[in-house]
């Protein structure tokens, strides 16, 4: 029993990867409802990410401030021009050589630098506002063009710079939002000596979470096929649970009928030794009616015989281990001692039996005799049976190509026309027979065909109801 | 001198039927309950045949006759009578030695005696 639930839970995970593997387009639909609990998931870890980056952020911010401030400080002297440009060159080392010159605008207000590079010694024009005296930054100072002719490097990397005067109102940058709010890292920085504030934007969180968005679909196909294989284990285990319970059901139905059967048997067969021995007169002569009376008994019992042996047969025939042992065998043979184990039950009956067969030899066929037999016994049976007093019941072999033909005809009772299709199914019995109350229960067509089967035949009846029926069983030649 | 039967039938009503008919029949009759019972009296009678059903309490029918199959009691002729109608049933007991399979419910005791006759005389 363990063991079987074992190889039902490999049988069942084994068929849950199998069916995981062979639809994963199934999961689809389902990623959705996932993705949006992984979308809090991926946030956290940029969050945490974040942190971190913040800090290097800060760095940068400050050392970019650092920038601000110089050039903030330049002094508004014409002899501060020459520490300017000596700064830009320190920083910039790949400048050859920055002259500042003033502007088209009122020369003390402004001075325009041409800046040339080393490589390819394009000019690049540099606004520099420069201030004289009494210079008032608020008004006269465009960082935004400071901050990016001198660091147009660190601007690509750091997305966004604005700064901020003391009160809190736009000196330089933007207003325009980058993306939704949470996404965007900020970092602020005083601007010593100013009280300005310098406002950096990193759209390094958008950067992770695309970077993230890889690990999020791999976490979505791992929980959602997790569930999936779970789901699917459950339901395969369940399935083979009950294919195995309906098997031990099925096993424990046939003990038990097969248990039932022989003990039926038992009692069945004691009562017929013992009606037997009487009817032998075993125990001294018997009067006609004593003997009368007891014949019925023997034959009801015999009836009864018959049902356990047909039940058990059948329980046999359905569990498919009927156990046929197929040997060559002369039909004409078998026939024949067929027919002649019938004789006594025909004149009883008042039944003219007849066998009839060609002369010519035949040749032999592969069968089971004895299965053959119980069928042919019962197409026998039922024709002497269901037949009137001074009827006839003819057998007849033939072989016609290459197949042989027993047919059976009986001038019964017959079969009701429109119960012909029910003819050989379990338990079927005809309305007339039931009503003439002749004693059966149904079974032996049912056996017969099985049988019949079994050889790889056929087996047809035609009847006409009150004139009787002809049984007609086609064994191929093998 | 009358030759001896021994009957091995749990069923009370069949093993009188049996002692009954055989005694009529001029045998001398020995009768057991169970296989195990049969054993014993197989050893110490010897009888010249076995009756012998299958589904018996103690020690069944094949298991007597495995018992009997290396001892000299293994010359005895045995007839099964059982209930047991199955292929494989009746295979295994004609493979144990037995000389002859009985369904009860498919003979009659004058079949038997027949049967009886044949092998004794």
């Amino acid at each position: 029993m363990s063991r079987e639930r074992l190889y039902i839970w490999i049988l069942a995970i084994a068929g849950g990867l199998i069916f995981i593997f062979s639809n994963l387009f199934w999961l689809l639909p389902f990623i959705e409802d996932v993705e949006r609990a992984a979308e809090r998931y991926q946030l956290e870890i940029a969050r945490r990410v974040s942190t971190q980056t913040q800090f290097f952020l800060e760095k940068r911010l400050r050392e970019l401030s650092l920038l601000v401030v110089d050039i903030l400080e330049v002094n508004v002297q014409r002899a501060a021009v020459e520490k300017i440009e000596k700064k830009f060159l320190e920083r910039h080392p790949e400048f050859l050589t920055v002259s500042l010159t003033p502007s088209q605008l009122p020369p003390d207000q402004y001075f325009l630098g041409p800046v040339e590079r080393q490589q390819d010694l394009k000019t690049i024009l540099i606004k520099v506002p420069l201030i004289y005296a009494d210079f008032d930054l608020k008004t006269v100072v465009d960082l935004s063009e400071v901050v990016a002719a001198v660091s147009q490097e660190r601007i690509g990397r750091l997305g966004r710079v604005r700064i901020f005067d003391g009160q809190g109102n736009l000196v330089v940058g933007e207003t325009r939002e980058l993306g939704p709010p949470g996404k965007i890292l900020t970092a602020t920085i005083a601007v010593p000596g100013l009280g300005w504030q310098v406002l950096v934007e990193d759209p390094i969180i958008e950067a992770h979470a695309n970077k993230f968005k890889a690990i999020r679909l791999a976490a979505i196909l791992i929980l959602v096929g997790m569930a999936f294989v779970a789901i699917l284990v459950w339901s395969f285990r369940k399935i083979l649970m009950i294919a195995l319970r309906e098997r031990q059901l099925h096993r424990a139905k046939s003990e038990y009928l097969a248990l039932m059967a022989h003990q039926l048997r038992t009692p069945l067969a004691a009562t017929k030794w013992n009606i037997k021995t009487l009817l032998d007169a075993d125990w001294g002569p018997l009067t006609k009616k004593q003997k009368k009376f007891l014949e019925r008994s023997y034959e009801s019992n015999e009836q009864m015989v018959k049902l356990v042996d047909d039940l058990l047969n059948i329980i046999r025939i359905e569990e498919g281990r009927f156990g046929y042992k197929f040997v060559k065998t002369d039909l004409a043979q078998l026939l024949e001692k067929l027919v002649t184990g019938f004789r006594q039950q025909a004149k009883q009956a008042r039944v003219v039996l007849f066998f009839r067969r060609s002369k010519k030899p035949l040749p032999k066929v592969s069968v089971d005799p004895e299965k053959l037999n119980m069928a042919l016994s019962n197409l026998l049976d039922n024709a002497i049976r269901y037949n009137h007093p001074q009827g006839k019941v003819e057998v007849n072999l033939e072989k016609i190509n290459n197949q042989f033909r027993i047919a059976v005809k009986d001038t019964g009772v017959g079969i009701p026309a429109k119960q012909m299709n029910r003819l050989f199914s379990k338990f079927f019995r005809a309305d007339n027979v039931v009503k003439l109350q002749v004693a059966g229960f149904g079974l032996g067509l049912y056996i017969v065909k099985n049988i019949i089967d079994r050889h790889g035949g056929q087996i047809a009846a035609e009847s006409k109801e009150g004139q009787g029926s002809i049984f007609t069983v086609v064994l191929p030649l093998r | 001198m009358a030759k001896i039967i021994l009957v091995i039938e749990d069923d009370k009503y069949m093993r009188e039927i049996l002692v009954e008919k055989l005694k009529k029949e001029g045998y001398q009759v020995l009768e057991a309950v169970d296989g195990e019972t049969g054993f014993k009296l197989t050893t110490n009678h010897h009888p010249d045949l076995i009756i012998l059903d299958i589904i018996l309490p103690v020690v069944n029918g094949f298991e007597y006759l495995e018992r009997i199959k290396n001892t000299d009691a293994s010359k005895i002729p045995v007839l099964i009578l059982s209930n047991l109608g199955q292929k494989e049933d009746i295979d295994r007991g004609l493979e144990l030695g037995a000389k002859d399979y009985i369904v009860k419910a498919h003979f009659t005791p004058n079949d038997l005696m027949g049967k009886v006759r044949a092998l004794v005389g």
